[in-house]
């Protein structure tokens, strides 16, 4: 009888462990910033202006 | 005998969850099951922006050898605005104005100055030009605003032009198309 209830606290918290250990393993873990890690330089951007004029009266 | 059996697996069940828990927290202890903390970081990266808010020098009606300019205000300036995040150098080319002389010619000329926002670039001859210069040709990319601030406060300059109409320089419509990169500085 003894025995018996031994083996049986022994299984019952083999059970109870694994079943923690399952648990924490099966979270989902943090998605992290993969790919955040951008260094390069910006590329140069443009913009026109524009300067206008009328010439008058050459050679009058 | 049943009340016995019963006290007997009751008994097990409270030993069972106190080794349990002793077996976890030794385990936690040890690192093998436990909610690790992490750290998330993330980098702010440099945006390059640049925009015009006025694009457009309009220098009237003039004749052969007449003069006009920017530098009092009428007609207006061309204005810059440092739209990005980062500090950037300003350069500058231009198809030609006048068809009896080419750029770079003394009948065009150019230079950065200041802006209603105040002093927003390294507004000294070694970093930018800030005299009347000849407005460079297309293939003739020149650099003359340098570090051009990009907050909100303090982000624009001008960019003052002068002419003087060549004598030789027929009638009619005359245009000439500016063009600002801005990269990071």
């Amino acid at each position: 009888m003894e025995k018996k209830a031994v083996l049986l606290v022994l299984l019952l918290a083999l059970a109870i462990v694994v079943a923690y250990v399952g648990v924490i393993a099966s979270l989902p873990t943090a998605p992290g910033l993969q790919g955040a890690q951008v260094s390069s330089q910006p590329a140069p951007v443009g913009v026109n202006g524009l300067v206008t004029l009328t010439v008058v009266g050459n050679g009058a | 005998m049943a009340a016995t059996n019963t006290r007997v697996y009751a008994l097990a069940v409270v030993a069972a969850v106190v080794l349990a828990t002793i077996v976890i927290t030794g385990l936690n202890t040890f690192g093998y099951a436990t909610n690790a903390q992490g750290t998330a970081s993330l980098l702010v990266t440099g945006s390059v922006m640049l925009s015009a808010p006025t694009s457009t020098v309009n220098l009237g009606a003039l004749a052969p050898s007449a003069t006009n300019n920017t530098l009092g205000g009428n007609p207006p300036p061309f204005v810059l605005q440092n739209d990005g995040n980062v500090k950037v150098n300003i350069t500058i080319n231009a198809t030609d104005l006048f068809s009896t002389a080419a750029n770079p010619t003394g009948n065009y000329t150019y230079n950065a100055n200041t802006s209603a926002k105040g002093t927003c670039f390294y507004n000294t001859a070694s970093e930018s030009i800030i005299t009347p210069t000849n407005v460079p040709a297309v293939a003739g990319v020149t650099k003359f605003i340098g570090m051009l601030n990009y907050t909100d406060s303090c982000d624009t300059a001008e960019v003052e032009i002068a002419v003087s109409v060549p004598s030789g320089e027929p009638t009619g419509a005359k245009s000439s198309t500016v063009g600002f990169t801005a990269s990071q500085g």
